[in-house]
């Protein structure tokens, strides 16, 4: 890539998988776990960020890219992070340990929304086919719980 | 930047995917938190991990429906519902509880209800919302509640529609909405008093009888107001001798939302007021003198502003008026034009008027209340904007 030929100032993330990543400060300062390794001067011109591979750090930096553009209207962002959290489920989990890892809050809430919204309505019986969660619970400790909340299991959607 | 390419092949291989099991508690209700509590329910049988997680959920957000209140036994579930859930909350925070219904039907137990909001005090509740009917006669509010130090948001919406008592302090909120049904003196002065950090605030003044009040909004730290007013009756408007003044010199944004009803009165305009939004619903064919003195009164209070956003209505008003009553919005450099009649694309006349006012305007946006296919109103915009020049 070419170096920059203005002033802005560049910070090199280097990944789990030892990849580097040139970016803008700005860009990068968005993260506050960044932003507080570059203020308590910890991290010299290479900030080691080992939990994040690059496959994830690649679409980070695609969003931390798009919001650091204040000139984007609200509309336009909200279309941005809808059409962003149009990915599948595996890959939303791993943004969103990268995103509580590196502190990015908006980009965990609106993954962590995403993962709501296809929770939302559904039975119990499809949340677990669709996430892989074993039912580790007897017939009868499941049927105690569903009469404990007897309302909250009206009108579910069907699978 | 370096990138590796073969990066992208691995997304394919589900085995290598990661799943929801890998995610610690934390992130869980998280996610959680955005769902209603019904649906979090749910999430308790689908195994033991999942099990306990609801009692510590940060929202609590119940939405009802026609059909969850549609009989007093349903209702009386969901009360049992909500009982038991405050009951063995488990977290010390509750950030958000938000209980909404669509109908307006039956009114909540109101014993109950103050019950849950005496325990919402001692979970630290940081947001409240409710929008569901009460009984008004019985219901009072708990005085733990409105001396509460956690709350930082309180929405009372238009089905709630109670009464503050005489005496209210809530030290940390800063964003407040709630409802007026004939406005009497309460609303002044020693009011906003009880509410020292208050940044945002809706009002709904609703008037069914006459009354002659102040509405008196004094607070000191008012960043954004949004006021709502309507009328019961259109053709005998009670509200003509309400007034409503505001005393924010630090407000930065203002909405005005209102049938053409009471005097508006800005005191202490300060440089911060930065964007204005007018929506002032005038019968196009008959303004008497004294509405249209009402509505000049108002924007010539107003004319400092930078950004200005007008209804169809207000807009065509202004343009009329504007004819004998000259004046100019000499800061305004952005001009949003909502809900444009179709009258507006043919007859610019108005829209003339009104862009001669604004000697450095450099922005204009334009949203029609019609649509006309894949009308592009932004080639338009263009062209409204090169004729000022």
């Amino acid at each position: 890539m070419a170096t920059t030929t203005t002033e802005t100032k560049m910070l090199t993330l280097c990944t789990s998988d030892k990849q580097q990543f040139q970016i803008e400060e700005t860009i990068a300062l968005q993260a506050v776990t960044i932003r507080n390794m570059v203020e308590d001067e910890c991290a010299s011109n290479v900030i080691p960020l080992p939990n994040v591979n690059s496959k994830i750090m690649i679409q980070i930096i695609e969003y931390l890219k798009k919001h650091v553009d204040s000139s984007v209207s609200k509309e336009d962002m909200e279309k941005f992070d809808s059409a962003f959290v149009e990915k599948k489920l595996s890959e939303i989990f791993d943004i969103i340990l990268a995103a509580n890892y590196l502190n990015i809050k908006n980009l965990l809430d609106i993954c962590c929304q995403r993962v709501a919204d296809v929770m939302k309505n559904k039975s119990p019986e499809w949340v677990r086919r669709t996430f892989n969660i074993v039912n580790d619970f007897t017939a009868e400790e499941e049927a105690k719980i569903r009469k404990e909340h007897e309302w909250a299991f009206e009108g579910v959607d069907e699978d | 930047m370096e990138r590796k390419t073969d990066g992208r092949m691995m997304v394919g291989d589900e085995k290598e995917g990661r799943s929801i099991n890998n995610l610690p508690d934390s992130i869980l209700l998280h996610i959680l938190s955005f769902l209603e509590m019904k649906y979090v329910m749910r999430t308790s049988v689908v195994s033991k991990r999942w099990e306990d997680l609801w009692v510590s959920v940060p929202n609590l957000i119940f939405s009802l429906t026609e059909s969850d209140v549609k009989s007093q036994i349903r209702l009386d579930k969901i009360m049992n519902f909500v009982d038991r859930i405050l009951l063995l909350h488990d977290s010390p925070k509750i950030q958000k509880f938000s209980l909404t219904c669509t109908e307006w039907s039956r009114c909540l137990n109101c014993y109950r209800f103050n019950s849950w909001l005496c325990s919402l005090v001692k979970h630290n509740v940081e947001q409240l919302k409710i929008d569901f009917r009460m009984d008004v006669q019985q219901f009072k509010w708990p005085k733990v509640l409105v001396t509460c130090k956690s709350l930082v948001e309180l929405h009372l919406e238009q089905k709630f529609y109670v009464r503050f008592p005489s005496y209210v302090y809530f030290p940390n909120l800063k964003v407040l909405q709630f409802s007026v049904i004939n406005p009497r003196e309460s609303i002044n002065q020693s009011f906003f008093c009880g509410f020292p950090m208050l940044e945002s605030l809706i009002i709904d003044v609703f008037v069914i009888e006459g009354t002659e009040p102040l509405i008196d909004i004094s607070a000191p730290k008012l960043r954004k107001l949004k006021i709502i007013y309507a009328d019961e009756f259109d053709d005998f408007p009670f509200g003509h001798n309400i007034k409503v003044l505001i005393n924010a010199p630090n407000l930065e944004h203002l909405i005005i939302d209102t049938q053409c009803g009471p005097w508006y009165l800005i005191k202490n305009q300060s440089s911060s007021l930065v964007r204005v939004e007018i929506n002032v619903e005038l019968d196009y064919y008959y303004v008497d003198d004294d509405t249209s003195n009402r509505v000049l009164v108002l924007l010539k209070e107003l004319s400092d502003v930078k950004h200005l956003v007008l209804f169809d209505q207000t807009m065509r008003f202004l343009a009329q008026v504007n004819d004998h009553a000259r004046f100019t919005f000499s800061n305004v450099t952005y001009l949003e034009l909502k809900k444009l009649r179709e009258v507006c694309l043919y007859d610019h006349s108005d829209l003339f008027g009104i862009l001669q006012s604004m000697p450095i305007l450099e922005s204009l946006y334009a949203s029609l209340s019609f649509t006309v296919g894949d009308y592009d109103s932004s080639d338009e915009d263009d062209d409204w904007i090169r004729c000022t020049i």
